[in-house]
């Protein structure tokens, strides 16, 4: 494995010193369910270890000031389980229920898990769609990171995990009457990445003749969890009705445009996918919706 | 020697001190330092639930976990599970039911069960797929296991309320192997 | 043969093994650590086709903590192995066949040091053209992978006059099949240990097989077959595999080598890569039928590929030609079955000998015969289906446990009442149902049972087998045996399996054969003791041995009513008079071998038949199909252990729904893209139907007890039911495995585009 040194600070400001006496050789660690294979096949190197997940105040889901928040340190088990998600962030909920197994989501974080920067993230792709951001913590002070900027490539994180500390994620809690929801499709029900996955979040207006507003967020598509801007702007445009929905899903498929993938499919089926997930997803939330 | 750091961890109550490399995996920790083997290497990829022990009563997969990262904590591994020679009723269930065929993932099979029914007494067949979701077994195809956790959840519910019941104790764990 | 009451067999006793594996005490070899000993890792082959021209081993020797680095120079055997044609080295000599072929082992103090110094081994390559099919393989030109050629073996069959019954048929059925290449992925990877004291090699390791391993073993490496013991560790699945070539030969060479003990266990992507996995067929099958639905013909042509080396090709292409046709009475028959060695992973022996493949396949056939025909598929495999005394397509008369019609009906019935959800908008509901029949033993070969019984004067059975549990429970079934022949209790019966030092050679855990081969020489060595208990006994009781009976551990006479011996008395008294106290029981299936051009002949004393139905939901948006139920009816003639029969029907469907729907070992040049479970599905508790197992029993005579076998039967037909019910729900016919989502998608979105779906080839 190789690592020379494994600390667990109490606070982040202790976290901070070690990654700076480490020079740029250490790592900030969570779950690591995702880091320790990485570091096991040598894809990347550490000799300090920082794991955070004992540092009380990134424990924690809570609600304050129209935001939601979600401490670096809470799992997906946590996600998964909390009243409050499920109730304002069912498709965050959703998602993070659907990750791995449960060993996985007792010990992965949601934060570790945007910031491994993998595209197919069941925690990430919901935050895209919830236009989350990440309170990051530096010797340099602190900044917010947008869910759209997080992801600089495959793997590769804006959130410099040997420098910085990433605290907490929000996300405006969503109004009344906004609905999430999450989808997925996989090889296999448990022990799978999906082949497809993504959250769709819709404000309908008062009449409930026409949506708002609508984010859809999709993964595994891009280096990054993606937003489906055009079809977004699709669904706002006119009175809800099923050919609006039909070509929402439709231009998603053709902006998302995902490639042909060894494990995950052929094009021409993946985007015959997003078409079919989307179109089902939206048509079940609306028809909550009248209900 | 150097290099060596000193850990602590509570096994079924008792604390012992091991010493290890800082880059040790619980895994290797529990099956090498320890020598409780166990706990078992199936893919050492978090892939197939195998190596499963319970951490501070969490199911968790210990070859992806750092020794460290467990340092003070509460970790039970199929070893633990019997006390004093008495089965622990999700074993007395698997042995009743058949459902262990060449065992290889059975401890890791029967602690992510004990962790559902530590948190969830009366658990759906549902439920009880869904906790075992994360260990692959290629023998039994599931079924008697799944049985198997829904008669210990049973059995456990039957000392609970003997335990509630001002009656005489009753020793419920039974050791023997042949009918 | 059967006894008047069952007190032990015919019940669900807990496994004699069951404490051991719940309480994490149960040793696997991977468990297994000497003081000093050395860990070995090998470095193998990175391309699929080349040869050697220099191994540099150099750097590897001069890395901290490396102790030894060898080459097939440093092996003093022959450095041959194979179970049928020795084709196959412990590490490579002069070329590497395919991607994870071993070319040099490193022992090392550490399992770290093994494995940076294996990587440091430099070896010279000359590449030479791969080769990835059996079409490739078989062209005028190929390049040749063994100096005989890229043929392995081929073998036919012809009865009857299937050329004109098919021009005379009133409708002829072709299509071709595809099945994939599939892993056992047994939970447990291979491990070995061996220690080397005294001239004595001592090697700890999951085999099917101990008695072979140790020959092989020793041959390979040089030392005299007495000199090696091979014991056999708890065996976390096997499936097939865990023989032959494996870590304990590579311990047993360093061990040799270096005095010292030695280790190795394969990582999960190792056993992925450098073990045997499923032939994937292409099977060519024609059916001629009457109108009335009767089937007149069949010809069947099949390639395999074999991968690089010969493994057990032969015995899975003898089982394919033998059950190709499927449990019809068809008069007349043709077949060719061709296996071809390629620069793929090695085909070896996996859970059914290439009879899933086929069954896939005729089940298929008879499936679209009778939609064809209008019939109903129970109906139509009724109208066809073998009974006591048909003639099978090796022209073999069975015997009188044949019981597939009876199954059919138990599972109709059993259908019927779970009935079918409605079908609504893009989710389809259907049955599918499939039957089988599988030979029990190793097909056209002597394969004989051999069992050794002793008791010492305390009263206390020793039952010494050859073959280890692999997971199936065969030494509680044995032991359970033992018991009812001996009239004592389980607990008076300990089992000592697989140590080739005290247990006799009971040939391989395969085939299905242990519970009706080895557990028929398991009752007639309980049979021997039993007499010979008595013959003493009657001596201390003063009456005839005849006019004993033995009931729970006593001798009793009706001569004398008030005598009673205790079975340690009994011994006792034996060991005084000089009557041993040891009795052995041999059972070799009679069997009359294949011809090799007609395939005439009668390869198997027994047959196990099933059926097996399948309820599948399909979203016909997405392609995903989702196994609700599966309701299975297996004759075994008799279950020795219910609870045991049932285990492996449920654990055969669960790889039954992976065979059909989410396993696939994907191939590039052969390289195994997908080398782990995260790219390997196997059914995980989430993807597991519910089942319904009901055993059928039609007593075996030459069984014990009138057991078959299961092991095997159990995942036959699963895969045909589910493809059947796909296409009851949606009209696709799936011809090529597995039917992934998108494969199943695609064909429903051309089947709006063009009427015909009989070409394969997708993916």
């Amino acid at each position: 494995m190789n690592w020379k040194a494994y600390k667990r600070p109490e606070g982040v400001a202790e976290a901070l010193t070690l990654l700076e006496k480490a020079a740029g050789r250490g790592r900030v660690i969570a779950g690591g369910t995702d880091l320790i294979l990485q570091l096991r096949q040598r894809e990347r190197a550490a000799d300090l270890l920082v794991d955070i997940t004992g540092i009380d105040t990134m424990k924690g889901i809570g609600e304050a000031d129209g935001w939601i928040t979600i401490g670096a340190a809470v799992t997906h088990a946590e996600a998964a389980d909390s009243s409050l998600l499920r109730r304002v962030a069912r498709a965050l909920a959703e998602g993070c229920g659907q990750v791995g197994a449960p060993q996985i989501r007792n010990t992965a974080t949601l934060m570790g898990n945007v910031i491994s920067a993998q595209p197919a993230a069941d925690g990430a792709v919901p935050l895209a769609a919830l236009e989350a951001e990440i309170r990051v913590v530096s010797t340099a002070g602190e900044r917010w990171v947008p869910m759209d900027e997080a992801y600089l490539d495959v793997g590769r994180s804006a959130i410099d995990a040997s420098r910085e500390v990433a605290t907490e994620i929000r996300f405006r809690k969503p109004a009344d009457g906004e609905k999430t929801r999450f989808f997925r499709l996989s090889k296999r029900k448990a022990l799978s990445l999906p082949v497809l996955n993504g959250a769709v979040s819709i404000l309908p207006d008062p009449s409930a003749q026409r949506i708002r507003r609508a984010r859809i967020a999709l993964g595994p598509v891009a280096a990054r969890p993606f937003r489906a801007r055009r079809a977004e702007a699709c669904l706002e445009t006119a009175a809800i009705s099923p050919e609006l929905i039909d070509e929402a899903a439709r231009i998603a498929a053709e902006e998302a445009n995902p490639r042909t993938s060894l494990l995950r499919g052929g094009a021409p089926y993946r985007k015959a996918m997003v078409e079919l997930f989307l179109t089902r997803t939206i048509r079940a939330m609306l028809a909550m919706e009248r209900g | 020697m150097a290099g060596e750091v000193k850990i602590k961890l509570r096994f079924n109550g008792v604390w012992r001190e091991v010493e290890t490399r800082p880059d040790r995996i619980l895994l290797d920790l529990l099956r090498e330092e320890l020598g409780l083997t166990g706990t078992k290497k199936g893919c050492e990829a978090g892939e197939c639930g195998a190596c499963t022990v319970l951490m501070n009563g969490r199911a968790i997969l210990s070859c992806l976990t750092p020794a460290l990262k467990a340092d003070g904590a509460e970790i039970l591994t199929i070893e633990g599970l019997a006390e004093e020679g008495n089965l622990h009723p999700l074993q007395q269930a698997f042995l009743e039911k058949g459902a262990v065929q060449c065992g290889y993932c059975t401890p890791g099979m029967v602690l992510a069960a004990k962790a559902l029914l530590d948190a969830n007494p009366t658990p759906s067949v549902e439920e009880v797929k869904r906790a075992i979701s994360g260990n692959l077994c290629r023998c039994t195809g599931y079924t008697k296991i799944i049985q198997a956790v829904r008669l210990a959840a049973e059995a456990l519910r039957g000392d609970q309320r003997r335990k509630d019941e001002p009656a005489e104790a009753v020793k419920q764990a039974k050791t023997a192997v042949y009918p | 043969m059967n006894t008047v009451s069952s007190e032990v067999v015919g019940r669900s006793v807990l496994r004699v093994d069951g404490f051991e594996k719940l309480t994490g005490r149960a040793c696997y070899a991977g468990d297994i650590a000497f003081p000093g000993m050395l860990h070995l890792k090998l470095q193998r082959s990175d391309r699929p086709h080349a040869k050697i021209l220099g191994i540099r081993t150099a750097e590897a020797q001069a890395y901290p903590g490396v102790v030894a680095v060898f080459t097939c120079r440093d092996i003093p055997g022959t450095n041959r192995i194979g179970r049928e044609i020795p084709d196959q080295n412990v590490l490579c000599i002069d070329k590497v066949r395919f991607i994870g072929d071993p070319v040099a082992l490193v022992a090392a103090e550490t399992p770290a040091a093994a494995e940076a110094a294996a990587a440091l081994i430099r070896v010279d390559y000359e590449d030479l053209p791969g080769i990835f099919s059996p079409e490739e393989a078989l062209a005028p030109g190929a390049a040749k992978i063994h100096p005989n050629g890229n043929l392995l073996m081929e073998r036919t069959l012809l009865r009857g006059d299937p050329e004109r019954a098919l021009k005379e048929a009133d409708l002829v059925i072709a299509n071709t099949y595809r099945t994939q290449m599939v892993e056992h992925a047994y939970l447990e990877p291979e491990a070995g240990v061996a220690t080397f004291i005294d001239g004595k090699m001592t090697v700890w390791m999951p085999s099917k097989y101990s008695h072979f391993d140790q020959r092989e073993l020793a041959e390979a490496i040089g030392l005299p077959p007495a000199a090696v013991r091979v014991v056999n560790a708890t065996v976390g699945g096997c499936f097939g595999d865990k023989t032959s070539l494996s870590p304990g030969y590579y311990a047993a060479l360093a061990s040799l080598k270096t005095g010292r003990p030695a280790k190795m266990v394969y990582s999960r992507e190792e056993s992925f890569i450098a073990t045997r996995k499923r032939h994937p067929f292409i099977i060519r099958h024609t059916t001629g039928a009457s109108w009335d639905g009767r089937i007149l013909a069949a010809k069947v042509e099949i390639v395999a590929d074999t991968g690089a080396y010969c493994a057990s090709g032969p015995t899975v292409l003898v089982k394919s030609l033998i059950h190709a046709a499927g449990p019809y009475d068809i008069p007349n028959v043709s077949m060719k079955v061709t296996f071809a060695y390629t620069n793929n992973p090695v085909g070896g022996s996996m859970r059914g000998l290439g009879v899933p493949q086929v069954t896939f396949a005729h089940e298929s056939q008879i499936d679209i015969l009778a939609r064809e025909l209008g019939m109903d598929p129970f109906a139509i495999r009724e109208k066809n289906g073998f009974r006591p005394g048909s003639v099978t397509a090796t022209g073999q008369r069975l015997g009188d446990s044949v019981s597939l019609v009876e199954t059919l009906a138990t599972v109709r019935a059993e259908v019927a009442r779970i009935g079918t959800p409605p079908s609504t908008g893009s989710k389809k509901y259907a049955w599918g149902v499939a039957a089988m029949f599988y030979g029990i033993g190793a097909g056209g070969r002597s394969n004989p049972g051999v069992a050794r019984l002793e008791v010492d004067t305390a009263g206390a059975f020793t039952l010494f087998v050859g073959i280890g549990d692999v997971g199936q429970g065969s030494s509680t079934a044995l032991v359970q045996i033992a018991a009812e022949t001996l009239r004592c209790s389980m607990g008076e019966i300990r089992v000592v399996a697989g140590d080739t030092d005290l247990c006799p050679d009971s040939g391989v855990t395969a085939a299905s054969r242990v519970t009706y081969i080895v557990g028929r020489s398991v009752q007639i060595a309980a049979e021997r003791m039993r007499e010979r208990l008595q013959e003493a006994a009657a001596l201390l009781i003063g009456a005839a041995p005849e006019s004993l009976r033995v009931e729970n551990g006593f001798f009793l006479s009706q001569d004398a009513p008030l005598r009673q011996v205790s079975i340690a008395q009994a011994a006792a008294k034996a060991k005084e008079r000089g009557i041993p106290l040891v009795a052995e029981g041999v059972f070799d299936p009679d069997f009359v071998a294949l011809d090799p051009k007609t395939g005439q002949g009668e390869p198997m004393a027994t047959y196990a038949f099933a059926t097996q139905a399948a309820l599948v939901a399909v979203d016909t948006g997405s392609g995903e199909v989702d196994v609700l139920t599966i309701v299975a009816s297996h004759d075994v003639g008799k279950a020795v252990n219910p609870d045991s029969v049932t285990g492996q029907i449920e654990g055969g469907i669960s790889m039954g729904v992976g065979f059909s729907l989410t396993e696939e070992i994907l191939l590039e040049g052969g390289r195994i893209r997908n080398p782990g479970f995260n790219g390997y599905f196997l059914p995980t508790s989430l993807d597991m139907p519910d089942t319904v197992s009901l055993i059928a029993e039609v007593p075996e005579a030459t069984g014990p007890y009138g057991a078959k076998g299961v092991g095997e039967p159990a995942l036959l037909p699963t895969t045909p039911a589910i493809i059947n019910a796909i296409h009851a729900a949606t009209g696709i016919r799936v011809k090529e495995l597995p039917a992934t989502p998108e494969r199943l998608w695609r064909m429903l979105r051309d089947r709006h585009q063009t009427s015909s779906c009989s070409t394969p080839g997708e993916q």
